[in-house]
């Protein structure tokens, strides 16, 4: 840094509105593309791998403990809650229920046919070995589904963004090597 | 998906690049092409690691801690951050298909938890530790090794706070080796707690998860590790000054952290307590805020009696910064000094009256909501203040748009938004209607992150040549800071919309109708997280490879005699070390001067003679309006034969007074034409800097033209339409410069002094 240069803004004035525009105006455009790449690229790639790993569609059940249930077995204002035995449920819901039990956040995925998705939802009472507990979903763990073709424009957005980030030192340097050139011709 | 072990992946991944980055510049520096690049070389041996490690983790140094708080801070950011693009990645779509309905909820329980407690209070309690001593001309802090066991305290509080997401990630190891049994049980149990930084009662107590008994803990010790830095701060700066550093030449900053390091006194302590009941509710069956025996209200007033004030911990030392920062560059001493430190000293007070107003819907009594009103809207009043006095400070003064300036002057703007969204949340009604909506999180969040990390920003780079003795890329960093800029107002200002329509916080899903809101608001946060990443990357970059600075009077300081203590120290040291001589400018001029356009505004000083010389400005402007407005009348009275301007709109004038007639409503107009609009120009004229007269009084007139052009209007359609307002428009520019030649020659004619 120059002795002068301190003192001036950073933009010195002889900078024309071309070179302005490929040092600040460049990179902005380029950071504007990756970010909406990585939104596209994420929701689209995310999409495709959901479905191959199994990582949606099961799901999460929270089952209270038999303290907490109280409030829904005796309070009358509450509207009359779908009531199953254990024995009435689904295998996968059972084991869920069990495990949900068993854990002690009180929660626990349903793997498998979720007969009585829809009573779950409302919330129902369970009974087993006398205990009544209460359970619904708390979270359904939906799939995703977006444009196939999300995941390519979104990758294509990014690597288009790198371009205009890179642009002020490859601008650099495409001046430097031209002043060289220039110097050496002269 | 697995949210444990992606952001875990993600942070491990940016420390990596860190790392990697600061790998890479430092061989790059260390080329063999002279001494001087390869000052910071040195052996990596084991003996050296060792001797390195034990010296920073026993350091008692104020500046070495300073920056192991600043490095924690930023870690923390960096974790918090990526839990807010988690956030915003979930929030791409209207279904909660990405993360779960609780990971969201444990996302930003997470978030707000560790940017307010191991974000901000550390970044500034570091910056703090570095700077204070060198402001105040002390050697060191008054308690260093107090001062160590504050920094070192707080590691293991985030850890016990955050340790959900490394149990759950070593759960799922165990899991992927087959291990089972109860001995582990405790990885598959932890999870983060999803409770909102609030913790509200009763769900804080009836949530099974045993995390959230750790982060009571991990909060509960860094209430502590705060308070020990607060009563560090305060006895320093009261007792360890230098002999020429009295109360009366304290600095801007240094009355920020008192202001704040008083308020973390009385306020964290409560936490402290508060957190315990609730630890003993949960685990003791005590019923402190269980309905039955105690009150879950209770834990809302302790907790806003800390979390008010604790708004303010985190804001007053990022205005001190600014109010700091910002006259550097633009060439002028702080105005209105006094009234600064009054403000913050009286927000330090009224922040501990308000905390009601986050509980406007919890059914208190209405009449102490209402006065809980009035003073969270009192509070806006010293902010106000400061507010004010930046602008002046900055106003026609000799401004430098460097990366710290942009940064300061567009705080100003976003706090102004965020301060003015908080009033309107202040008003009863409003809140009611916007509580728990986006509102609250947008108005926040232009405070959280519109003032108080641009102002970091701005310090690190403010202060980057004390920090290592480089310079960083100015380029890099000037384009950084605008699109943090464009990020934040793009994100936040997204917020505040999906607020407006009553879009309701705290929900991973939300209607379709809200979507492209939301994605926008994603566009605007990855903006905010690569800005960030390219901040990072030029701090670690330029550590090593940054220009090495060739005087300690980087900003050119000395030429407004700004050169303050913390640079003078800096100057020492480089003459010191590098016998880098102290350089002196060719001219220099206080910062307080009061030529226009360098020095400080004279608003003051233009008070007393125009007390004196009122009568005739006011005589010279009641006859420069009779001049304009008789030249007006021509142009209306032209316009009138045209057939574009109806007489009759006079009599409507007359009306207005209970009167009647053209003539009346004539004389009212040339009345107004000579008293109000004249005497609101010679108002202006006298404080509107710079340009001639004639033409502030053409753009005056412009102005007023449109009031003139809706209240006049008599229903004239198509190129009628057109016609009047173009001889509404000509009508005035002729009253404006009647109105300010006239002005202008009499002031002059009578010598009264603009
Ligand atoms: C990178 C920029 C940031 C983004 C994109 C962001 C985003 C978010 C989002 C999406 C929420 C949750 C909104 C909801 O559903 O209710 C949130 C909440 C919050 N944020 Fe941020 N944030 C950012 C920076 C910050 C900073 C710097 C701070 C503090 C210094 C902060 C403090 C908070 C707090 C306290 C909450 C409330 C948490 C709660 O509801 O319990 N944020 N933020
Ligand atoms: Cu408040």
């Amino acid at each position: 840094m120059s002795g002068d240069e301190r003192y001036s803004s950073p933009v010195p004035d002889d900078r024309t509105v071309g070179s302005l525009v490929l040092t600040y105006g460049a990179p902005f455009v380029g950071t504007l593309l990756v970010a909406v790449g990585i939104a596209g690229g994420i929701l689209g790639g995310y999409a495709v791998a959901q479905s191959e790993l199994g990582l949606c569609s099961n799901p999460t059940i929270i089952v209270y403990s038999p303290v907490e249930s109280g409030q829904y077995v005796e309070n009358p204002e509450t509207p009359t809650l779908d009531r199953f035995t254990v024995a009435e449920l689904a295998p996968a819901e059972r084991r869920a229920f069990g495990e949900a039990v068993q854990s002690p956040r009180g929660v626990a995925d349903v793997r498998g046919q979720f007969v009585h998705r829809q009573a779950f939802q409302r919330g129902v009472l369970v009974t087993s070995d006398g205990t009544v507990r209460y359970a619904t979903i708390s979270s359904t763990n939906s799939c995703l589904s977006v444009d196939p073709l999300l995941f390519p424009l979104g990758v294509v957005s990014i690597l288009l963004g790198i371009l205009g980030i890179l642009t002020p030192p490859l601008y650099r340097k495409l001046l430097e090597r031209e002043e060289r050139a220039g110097r050496m011709s002269r | 998906m697995n949210r444990a072990v992606v952001e875990l992946t993600i942070l491990g991944s940016i420390l990596c690049a860190c790392w990697f980055v600061f790998w890479l510049s430092k061989k790059r520096a260390t080329k063999p092409d002279g001494g001087y690049r390869s000052r910071r070389e040195f052996d990596v041996d084991l003996e050296t690691l060792k001797r390195t490690v034990v010296h920073w983790t026993t350091t008692t140094n104020h500046r070495e801690i300073g920056i192991l708080y600043i490095l924690f801070g930023t870690f923390a950011a960096l974790w918090g951050g990526t839990d807010a693009m988690m956030m915003r990645t979930e929030l791409l779509t209207p279904n909660a298909d990405i993360w779960s309905t609780e990971t969201y909820n444990a996302l930003f329980t997470a978030h707000g938890i560790t940017m307010l407690f191991f974000f901000v209070t550390p970044v500034f309690f570091g910056i703090a530790n570095y700077f204070v001593p060198l402001l105040i001309d002390a050697d060191d802090m008054a308690f260093p090794r107090l001062n160590a066991i504050g920094f070192w305290l707080l590691p293991p509080s985030l850890f016990l706070a955050r340790g959900g997401l490394p149990a759950q990630v070593v759960g799922q190891f165990l899991n992927l080796f087959n291990i089972h049994g109860d001995l582990f049980q405790f990885f598959w149990t932890l999870r983060e707690p999803e409770l909102g930084w609030t913790l509200y009662t009763p769900l804080s107590i009836q949530s099974p998860n045993p995390q959230v008994n750790f982060l009571i803990l991990g909060l509960h010790l860094s209430g502590i590790a705060t308070t020990l830095g607060a009563i560090n701060f305060i006895v320093t700066i009261a007792y360890e000054r230098g002999k020429n550093v009295g109360w009366e030449n304290l600095d801007i900053f240094v009355w920020n952290i008192l202001t704040t390091s008083g308020l973390i006194l009385f306020a964290f302590p409560l936490l402290g307590s508060a957190l315990i009941m609730l630890l003993l509710d949960r685990n003791f069956g005590t019923t402190f805020f269980i309905s039955e025996g105690g009150d879950p209200i209770l834990w809302q007033h302790l907790f806003w009696f800390f979390g008010h004030p604790e708004v303010y911990i985190i804001f007053l030392p990022a205005a001190g910064l600014m109010s700091f920062i910002l006259p550097k560059f633009a060439g002028r001493k702080l105005f209105g000094f006094t009234f600064v430190v009054y403000s913050t000293l009286a927000i330090g007070i009224l922040s501990f009256g308000v905390w009601a107003h986050h509980m406007f819907t919890t059914g208190i009594d209405p009449r102490i909501r209402a006065s809980f009103m009035a003073v969270s809207i009192a509070i806006a009043v010293p902010s106000a203040i400061k507010v004010f006095n930046w602008i002046t400070t900055i106003w026609s003064g000799n401004v430098r748009l460097t990366a710290p300036m942009v940064l300061c002057i567009s705080s100003i703007g976003t706090f102004v938004v965020g301060g003015v969204t908080g009033i309107f949340l202040a008003t009863i009604p409003v809140d009611i209607l916007y509580h728990g909506t986006y509102y609250v999180v947008g108005h926040f969040h232009f405070i959280v992150m519109g003032i108080i990390p641009f102002m970091m920003i701005a310090a690190s780079y403010y202060w980057y040549p004390i920090l290592t003795g480089r310079l960083y890329d100015r380029q890099l960093a000037l384009f950084q800071s605008i699109l943090l800029v464009f990020g934040s107002v793009l994100t936040f200002g997204a917020l505040i919309l999906m607020g407006l329509l009553t879009l309701p916080r705290r929900l991973a899903f939300y209607p379709p109708e809200f979507a492209s809101f939301q994605r926008i608001a994603t566009v605007g946060a990855f903006l905010i997280g690569l800005s960030v990443l390219l901040w990072l990357y030029n701090m670690l970059w330029s550590f090593w490879s940054g220009t090495p600075v060739q005087t300690a009077d980087v900003w050119g300081l000395k030429r407004t005699q700004q050169f303050t203590r913390e640079w003078q120290w800096f100057e020492r040291r480089l003459e010191e070390k590098y016998g880098i001589e102290p350089t002196e400018p060719e001219t220099t001029r206080p910062s307080s001067t009061t030529v226009p356009g360098e020095g400080s505004p004279t608003v003051l000083r233009t008070v007393e003679p125009l007390l004196s010389t009122i009568p005739r400005v006011a005589l010279a402007a009641g006859t420069g309006g009779l001049v304009g407005t008789t030249l007006m009348s021509g142009v209306l009275f032209t316009a009138t034969i045209l057939g574009v301007f109806d007489l009759g709109s006079f009599s409507e004038l007359a009306e207005l007074v209970g009167m009647q007639g053209v003539a009346v409503g004539y004389l009212l107009f040339l009345a107004g034409g000579m008293t109000t609009w004249a005497l609101l120009f010679a108002v202006f004229a006298e404080y509107l800097p710079g340009r001639p007269r004639i033409i502030t009084g053409l753009a005056y007139a412009t102005i007023i033209s449109v009031g003139f052009a809706l209240a006049f209007y008599t229903g004239q359609t198509d190129l009628q339409l057109l016609a009047y307002v173009v001889f509404v428009l000509i009508a005035h520019w002729f009253y404006g410069f009647g109105l300010a030649v006239t002005f202008e020659y009499l002031i002059s004619r009578w010598q009264v002094k603009g």
